[in-house]
């Protein structure tokens, strides 16, 4: 799998299947879901090849405009990329229900699947995905960007992410340039109406939650944690936003793992006891 | 096509062949791909464009050589460092040790080759 057409748009899809048939198939799928400015190999080489390796079915795609996905004019709108990641996971699994992996605003886009489309999420798997409200970071940072949405403030941020991410080699610096001042991803990703509408607190699938401990986010990843029904929250130690898949990485695999191994064990003990169930009722009703 | 499908030269060559489709040939000018090229500080291939190599070599020798475990073992500062000829010869090994056959099988083994595309066109009338 490489190019996979998603409502009209090529995007790039790996799948990584777990190693032996003996593993692969026992649990639902795992897909990734990056953060804006970044790519698939945000989670390919530290988290989702680990994944597979444990005997899950790994699926990464890039978002639209992000790494070797096609770079579209417009369509940047929160809801077209969960309305992507929708498609997407409809088009590889065939409508069986996925466990969701989001970094950063990639969390934001699985929590609004998981609001909107609930029977195809297994389980949520935010890495700093939660980008609370409550943080005065994530305010500030909002309100400076949607305030500066014109074309002057999009070639700045293209400015400011290339020279960031300056060893990434100069493609990808180009991408970035022409996603940011050639598209209306800029202007569409500024128009979502507040800090608010990144959180999705009713969340109604087990959440694991992971934060790093020097995270400007964390503080409001807390409390918005808090009002998940079902949710797990992990702080690793060492790292923060931008690192927590780098050096934050052993950490986050166990967690990752052991989240994913735990419930493909309750699906099999599920079945076990279903099967049990049935066969003693039929012992009652020969 | 010579019949050693785990040939160190052939596989240089297709891995070379790969980088040139997934980077183009506009940024490989006057750029030879041997043993010794490094994929970051050479060919300044990109994270991004190593999945790309990496699912493409997949399709090119299917389930017989193991890229996940490739990726697992590798350490990032690794990836910088890394250079075709040792990529070949993890390949090489994989492909190798998929050809130390059972010795009575020749039928079932042209069962998985259609999965894996060109490469494997040629490996089940060389055992049978």
């Amino acid at each position: 799998m490489a190019d996979l057409e998603v409502r009209g748009v090529r995007l790039h899809v790996q799948r990584l299947a777990a190693p032996t048939a003996a593993t692969r198939g026992r649990s639902p799928a795992v897909v990734f879901v990056h953060g804006v400015l970044g790519n698939m190999s945000a989670f390919y080489y530290t988290l989702a090849n680990h994944v597979a390796a444990a005997g899950h079915d790994a699926v990464l795609y890039d978002l639209r405009g992000h790494g070797l996905s096609e770079c579209t004019p417009d369509g940047y709108l929160m809801d077209d990329m969960v309305a992507d990641l929708e498609a997407l996971v409809e088009t590889v699994e065939a409508g069986r229900p996925v466990h969701l992996v989001g970094y950063s605003l990639g969390g934001t886009i699985a929590q609004r699947l998981t609001l909107g489309r609930p029977d195809l999420v297994a389980s949520l798997i935010l890495v700093e995905g939660l980008v609370g409200p409550e943080s005065d970071h994530t305010r500030e940072l909002w309100d400076r960007g949607r305030m500066v949405s014109d074309e002057d403030a999009a070639t700045k941020l293209a400015d400011a992410v290339i020279a960031k991410t300056l060893s990434e080699g100069r493609r990808r610096a180009a991408k970035m340039r022409r996603l940011l001042t050639e598209t209306t991803f800029h202007a569409d990703l500024f128009r979502l109406r507040s800090t608010e509408s990144l959180t999705a607190p009713s969340i109604g699938r087990p959440t694991l939650a992971i934060s790093g401990e020097g995270s400007e986010f964390f503080g409001g990843a807390a409390k918005t944690a808090g009002l998940i029904p079902d949710c797990r929250v992990v702080v690793v130690e060492g790292c923060d936003h931008d690192t927590i898949l780098s050096a934050g990485a052993p950490a986050v695999r166990e967690e990752v793992i052991s989240w994913l191994d735990d419930y493909a064990a309750r699906t099999a003990e599920d079945l076990r006891e279903e099967s049990g169930c049935h066969a003693s009722s039929s012992s009652y009703h020969p | 096509m010579p019949a050693d499908a785990t040939d160190r030269a052939q596989i240089i060559g297709e891995i070379g062949r790969i980088v040139t489709e997934v980077i183009g040939d506009d940024y490989l000018i006057d750029t030879e791909i041997t043993a010794s090229t490094t994929f970051v500080g050479d060919l300044e291939l990109e994270s991004i464009e190593f999945v790309s190599l990496a699912a493409r070599l997949q399709d090119l020798y299917g389930e017989r050589v193991d890229f996940v475990a490739f990726v697992t073992e590798l350490e990032i500062d690794q990836l910088t460092d890394l250079t075709v000829g040792e990529l070949a010869d993890f390949i090489g090994r994989y492909l190798a040790a998929d050809e130390t056959p059972a010795p009575a099988a020749p039928a079932s083994a042209s069962a998985s080759a259609p999965a894996s595309a060109s490469a494997s066109a040629s490996a089940p009338g060389r055992d049978g």
